[in-house]
C-alpha cells in the first residue's frame, strides 16, 4: 500500500528536480533531438544552408567502405573484449573472496588501473607496444611472434592490441562488481552444500553462478555499452590507423562530423551506432527479466 | 597443515604475480618519468638508470600544465558537490512520489546513459555557443552538474530505505529539506560516497567533452592538455610520462587515503543498483 | 514557513554553486578598450614570448585597442576555428595553416582582403595559397620549407665518401638501401606512416618532381594515375622499403638518435638537432630530382593571417596583421621560429647576412617549392590521397590500382562539390 510518503508533488519538490530537468533538457534533450533532425539532412558546418535529403545519408553510409569496417572493427572489439574481461573479472573475484593474506590490498591493486585516466593508460601503452618496446620483448622471451614495425603499425594486430590494453584496464572494476555479489552469497548455503559433500566444480555450479547470473546480466551490459562506445583508446593510439584497421563508429563520427564537418551525415552515424547501442541493450536486458524472473 | 601452508603460498604467489601484471605498467610509467635517459625503443636501460627529476623540471618550466591542473581539479570538485546534493534531491522525488510524467523522467535517465557521446557532441557545441558559455567553466560544469547514473543510484538507495523515519518526521512539521538533510543524507551515506568517487574520477578523466567544449590553452583539463602535448613536435616520450604521473597522483592519493572506502561503497552502490 | 524557508535556503545553495562557477568563468573581461582577438598556435615556450611581444608593443602604440590571444593547437585547431566560424562568432584575426584558406573562403567566412593588401603584395611571399577565385583572403605570417637531412656517419660507414651528396632519386635510394643493410636497427629512410595531414606533404614533392600537376586544368579531376604518379608512388615505396614507417616525431627521434640515414624535415629538426649530445656528423640538402640536374621540389608549408568575416573590427584586424609582417617583426618573429625562410623580402636582406650553410640550402629549397593545391575540398581530397598511398604502403594494393582508385575517388567529390 502507499503509504503517506509515497504521494503526490509537493511544492518544494519542483525545485529539487528543476535542476537536473533544466540540465537535461539544455544539454541532453535538445542535442538529442537535433541530431535526429540533423541526420536527415545535409549540414555541412561551413556551408551554413542545408537541405533535407531524407534517408540518403543512411543509404550512403551502409554503402561506405570505411563505416561498415568501423562498424566491423567496433563488433569485434565488443565481443572480442567483454568475454575476456568478464571471466577475468570472475576468475579474480572468486579468488579474492577465497582465503588470502592482504586481501583489501590485493583488490585495491588490482583495481588500480581502472582509476586511471585512460588518456595515461593509452600513453602508456603506446609507449610499450612500439617497435622494439617492453611487450616485443616479452614476446621474445616467450618465442611468441610479434610485428617488426611495432603493434599498433601492422594492421594484424593494432586492433588486438588496443583490445588487449582494454581488458587489461577494465578487468579490475567488473572484479570488484563480482566481488560484491559473491559476498551477497550467504555462507550457509556452502556449508550446507559441503555437508552434502558437493564437489567444489558442484558448489559452483549450484550456488555461485546462479547467483552471480543477475550481476553477470548487469555487467555485460554495461560493458557492451561502454564498448560500442569506443573512442579515447583510438585518439590517442592510432587515429584509426593503419589502414582503418582500428577505425571504430564512434571515432568515424568524430572523424565525420569534426574533422571532415559532415555534419548531416556524422549525425546519421552517430545515430546508427545509438540504434545499436539502444537494440543490444535490450536484448540484453530482456535477457536479464527471463532469466531472473 | 602443511598442505594448507603450502596452498596458501601458492595463492600468495598467484596474487603477487597478478598484482604485478597490474601495477609493471606504471613502475614503467614512473621510471620513465624519472629516467635521466630513454631509449628510443621506449626501454629503460637499468644499467645506466639514474633517477632524476630533470623531466618534471623541463616539463614545469614549460608551464602548460599548471592551468589544466588546477582546471582539472576546480570542474571536478564542483561537479562532484553538485552532483552529490542534486542528484540527492531528485533521486528523492523519484524515489518516494507519484506523478505524471515520472515514468518519462526514468526512461530518460536511462537514454542519457545509453546516448554515445558523439551523437550529442555537435549540437551540445552550438548549445554551449548559443547560451554564450563556449570555453568557459560553465561549459565544463553545468552539463554534468545533475548525473542520470547519480539519480539512477540515489533513487534505488532511498528506495530501499523505510520511509518511516520521514513520514514520522513529517508528522512532527518537519519541511522537507530538512528531512532530506537530516534523514535521508545521513542514511544514504554509503551511496553518496559512491557517487563522489564515481563522479570524480569520470570527471577527472573526462576526455571528450573538455576537448570539444573548450578551445583556448587556459581551459583545458588534464587529460586533454596531456592528450595534445603529445602531438607536439617538441615534446619527448620522458616528458611526456613525467606530465601522465602529474595526472595521475591525486588519483593515486586519493585511492590510498580512501581505497577501502572506495572499494567498499564500489561494492555497496553495485548491489543496490 | 518552514516550505519558504527551505526554498530560500535550497536557492542559496543553487547560488553558492552558481557562483563559483561564474567566478571562475569570469577571466574574460576587458576594460572599455576595442577587443580584437587574435586566435594563433604559437604555444611553445621558445615562441610564444616574441608572440606577446609583438602584440604588446602593438597595444602600446595602439592604445585604443586591447588583443585577446587564443592558443590553438595543430591536433585540434581546425575544428576549433570553424566551429567558431560556423557559429558566427569567434576570433577577428586567425592564424590558418596554408591548405585551410581556400576551404574558408568558399564557404564565405573570411574578409576578402584583395583591397587592403595592395600595399603589401610587393614585399611578402608566397601569395598562391592565400588566392581564391582572383581575390586575396590571407597574408603570409610565416614560410617553411622541408629539405633533406643526411646522417654523414652512417653516409661513411656504407662506403660514401665525405663529399657524397644524393642528387638525383637513383642516388638517394642506392644510398638508403646501403645504410639499411648496416643492420643493428639502422634505416636507410624515414618514412611516414599514415599520419593524417603530414603523408600527403612527403609524397606530393616526388610527384611533383617527376613532373606531376595534381588538377586538370578545369579542376575536374586529380592526374594521380599518370606516368608521374606511378613513378613517384614506386619510388616512395621503394624508400620506404628501406626504412622506418613511423610517426613523424618518432621518425625524428630516430634520426637524433643516428639511426636513419635520409629524413625529409623543416627547419624544428635543425634546431633540435643543435641542442642536444650528438654521436654522428649530419648535412641538409635540397630534394634529390629524377635526373639530378636541378633541385627537386619540396613542399612548403605556410601560415597565414585571415580576417574573419564576421570580425566587428575588421580595420583594426587588419591593422595588426600590417604589423605583424613588417621587417622588423618578422625578422623578429623568423628567428623566434628558428625559421630561415621570412616572409617578407626586406627581412630577408637583414637576415641573409647571418645565413648558415643550412639555411642558405632552406632558402635555395624554397625557391623550389610549392604549397597545398587550393581547393576548397582538400582536405578531403588529402585524406583520400593519403588512403590511397597507404592501400599500396601496406600491399594491399598494387601502386597502379591505388593511384586509380584515388583518382576516382577524387573525381566523385570533386564531382560533388561542383554540383553543390
Amino acid at each position: 500500500m502507499p503509504t503517506n510518503s509515497t504521494q503526490r508533488l509537493r511544492f518544494s519538490d519542483y525545485f529539487f528536480l528543476s535542476p537536473w530537468v533544466i540540465t537535461l533538457i539544455l544539454f541532453w534533450l535538445f542535442p538529442i533531438v537535433a541530431s535526429l533532425f540533423l541526420s536527415f539532412t545535409d549540414y555541412r558546418l561551413l556551408a551554413g544552408s542545408y537541405s533535407f535529403v531524407g534517408f540518403d545519408n543512411f543509404a550512403q553510409l551502409l554503402q561506405d567502405a570505411a563505416f561498415t569496417k568501423a562498424i566491423g572493427n567496433t563488433f569485434i572489439f565488443t565481443i572480442g573484449t567483454l568475454p575476456f574481461t568478464t571471466c577475468f573479472a570472475i576468475l579474480l573475484a572468486i579468488f579474492l573472496n577465497g582465503r588470502l593474506p592482504l586481501k583489501t590490498f590485493f583488490q585495491s591493486v588490482y583495481f588500480f588501473p581502472s582509476m586511471v585516466s585512460l588518456v595515461v593508460v593509452a600513453l602508456i601503452f603506446t609507449s610499450l607496444y612500439a617497435r622494439g618496446g617492453y611487450i616485443q620483448l616479452l614476446c621474445g622471451l616467450v618465442g611468441a611472434p610479434y610485428p617488426q614495425e611495432g603493434f599498433l603499425f601492422s594492421t594484424a594486430t593494432a586492433l588486438a592490441a588496443v583490445m588487449a590494453m582494454d581488458i587489461w584496464m577494465a578487468t579490475g572494476y567488473y572484479m570488484l562488481l563480482f566481488l560484491a555479489a559473491l559476498q551477497s552469497i550467504p555462507n550457509e548455503l556452502y556449508e550446507a552444500a559441503r555437508l552434502d559433500g558437493a564437489s567444489a566444480w558442484r558448489q559452483f555450479r549450484v550456488i555461485t553462478l546462479p547467483h552471480l547470473k543477475p550481476m553477470l546480466l548487469f555487467i555485460v551490459v554495461l560493458n557492451s555499452i561502454k564498448s560500442f562506445q569506443i573512442f579515447v583508446e583510438v585518439f590517442v593510439m592510432t587515429k584509426g590507423g593503419p589502414l582503418n584497421s582500428t577505425n571504430t563508429m564512434v571515432y568515424f563520427v568524430y572523424e565525420e562530423g569534426l574533422q571532415k564537418f559532415n555534419i548531416g551525415y556524422g549525425a546519421a552515424a552517430a545515430n546508427i551506432l545509438f540504434a545499436i547501442i539502444a537494440i543490444v541493450s535490450w536484448l540484453e536486458l530482456k535477457l536479464i527479466k527471463d532469466k531472473t524472473a | 597443515m602443511t598442505t594448507a601452508a603450502f596452498r596458501n603460498c601458492g595463492r600468495v604467489a598467484v596474487a603477487i604475480v597478478i598484482a604485478l601484471i597490474m601495477l609493471l605498467p606504471f613502475v614503467y610509467l614512473l621510471l620513465g618519468a624519472l629516467a635521466s635517459t630513454f631509449s628510443l625503443t621506449g626501454t629503460i636501460d637499468l644499467g645506466s638508470y639514474r633517477l632524476t627529476l630533470a623531466n618534471f623540471a623541463t616539463l614545469f618550466a614549460r608551464a602548460e600544465l599548471y592551468l589544466p591542473l588546477a582546471n582539472s581539479i576546480a570542474v571536478a570538485v564542483i561537479v562532484t558537490l553538485g552532483n552529490l546534493f542534486f542528484c540527492t534531491l531528485c533521486g528523492y522525488v523519484l524515489a518516494r512520489r507519484r506523478f505524471r510524467g515520472k515514468g518519462f523522467l526514468m526512461v530518460t535517465v536511462v537514454l542519457v546513459l545509453m546516448v554515445p557521446v558523439h551523437v550529442v557532441i555537435i549540437p551540445l557545441y552550438l548549445m554551449t555557443n548559443w547560451l554564450g558559455i563556449f570555453d568557459t567553466y560553465l561549459a565544463l560544469i553545468l552539463p554534468f552538474l545533475v548525473s542520470p547514473l547519480g539519480i539512477f543510484l540515489m533513487r534505488q538507495y532511498i528506495l530501499a530505505i523505510p520511509p518511516d523515519m520521514e513520514d514520522s518526521a513529517r508528522l512532527e512539521g518537519a519541511s522537507e529539506m530538512t528531512i532530506i538533510w537530516r534523514i535521508v543524507i545521513p542514511l544514504c551515506k554509503p551511496a553518496l560516497a559512491v557517487l563522489a568517487v564515481q563522479t570524480f574520477m569520470v570527471n577527472w578523466n573526462s576526455f571528450i567533452y573538455p576537448f570539444i567544449l573548450t578551445s583556448s590553452e587556459s581551459m583545458r583539463t588534464l587529460p586533454v592538455a596531456l592528450a595534445l602535448l603529445q602531438g607536439y613536435q617538441n615534446i619527448d616520450v620522458p616528458q611526456l610520462f613525467a606530465a601522465s604521473v602529474i595526472s595521475v597522483i591525486p588519483t593515486t592519493l586519493l585511492f590510498v587515503a580512501y581505497s577501502k572506502r572506495i572499494t567498499e561503497g564500489i561494492i555497496a552502490g553495485a548491489l543496490k543498483g | 514557513m518552514g516550505k519558504i524557508r527551505n526554498c530560500a535556503r535550497l536557492a542559496l545553495v543553487a547560488i553558492v554553486v552558481f557562483m563559483t562557477a561564474m567566478t571562475l568563468s569570469c577571466g574574460k573581461s576587458s576594460s572599455g578598450r576595442t577587443v580584437v582577438t587574435f586566435w594563433q598556435f604559437w604555444t611553445n615556450p621558445e615562441v610564444k614570448p616574441t608572440v606577446q611581444q609583438m602584440i604588446g608593443e602593438f597595444e602600446r602604440t595602439h592604445p585604443q585597442v586591447k588583443v585577446q590571444l587564443g592558443d590553438l593547437t595543430w591536433a585540434d585547431g581546425h575544428e576549433k576555428i570553424a566551429i567558431a566560424l560556423a557559429a558566427g562568432g569567434g576570433p577577428d584575426v586567425i592564424e590558418l595553416g596554408s591548405d585551410w584558406i581556400s576551404e574558408f573562403a568558399a564557404s564565405g567566412k573570411l574578409s576578402d582582403l584583395t583591397a587592403a593588401t595592395l600595399g603589401l603584395t610587393d614585399s611578402l611571399l608566397m601569395w598562391d595559397p592565400a588566392i581564391y577565385q582572383g581575390k586575396r583572403y590571407a597574408v603570409p605570417w610565416m614560410l617553411g620549407t622541408r629539405v633533406l637531412f643526411c646522417n654523414r656517419t652512417l653516409l661513411k660507414q656504407a662506403g660514401y665518401d665525405e663529399t657524397f651528396v644524393p642528387k638525383t632519386w637513383i642516388e638517394l635510394a642506392e644510398a638508403a638501401a646501403k645504410i639499411s643493410r648496416l643492420g643493428d636497427n639502422h634505416f636507410g629512410f624515414g618514412s611516414n606512416s599514415a599520419e593524417r595531414h603530414r603523408l600527403y606533404k612527403k609524397y606530393l614533392p616526388f610527384f611533383w618532381s617527376a613532373g606531376g600537376e595534381v588538377f586538370n586544368s578545369n579542376m575536374t579531376a586529380t592526374q594521380f594515375s599518370s606516368d608521374a604518379g606511378r613513378k613517384s608512388l614506386e619510388y616512395y615505396l621503394r624508400l620506404s622499403a628501406n626504412g622506418l614507417v613511423e610517426t613523424q616525431a618518432r621518425i625524428e627521434d630516430y634520426f637524433a638518435a643516428g639511426k636513419i640515414g635520409f629524413v625529409i624535415s623543416g627547419e624544428w629538426l635543425v634546431k633540435k638537432l643543435s641542442g642536444m649530445e650528438r654521436s654522428f656528423d649530419y648535412f641538409v640538402t635540397t630534394m634529390p630530382s629524377p635526373g639530378g640536374k636541378k633541385p627537386g621540389m619540396s613542399f612548403a608549408g605556410g601560415e597565414y593571417l585571415v580576417v574573419s568575416s564576421a570580425s566587428k573590427n575588421p580595420d583594426m584586424a587588419m591593422g595588426l596583421i600590417r604589423f605583424l609582417v613588417q621587417p622588423q617583426n618578422d625578422t623578429m618573429f623568423a628567428r623566434a621560429t628558428g625559421s630561415f625562410t621570412p616572409v617578407n623580402t626586406l627581412s630577408t636582406m637583414t637576415y641573409d647576412a647571418e645565413l648558415t650553410p643550412i639555411a642558405r640550402v632552406f632558402q635555395e629549397q624554397l625557391h623550389n617549392s610549392r604549397s597545398t593545391p587550393v581547393h576548397p575540398a582538400w582536405v578531403s581530397l588529402e585524406e583520400v590521397l593519403e588512403r590511397g598511398i597507404e592501400q599500396a604502403l601496406y600491399k594491399k594494393k598494387s601502386p597502379e590500382d591505388a593511384l586509380q582508385m584515388i583518382d576516382n575517388d577524387c573525381a566523385a567529390i570533386l564531382k560533388k562539390y561542383a554540383d553543390q
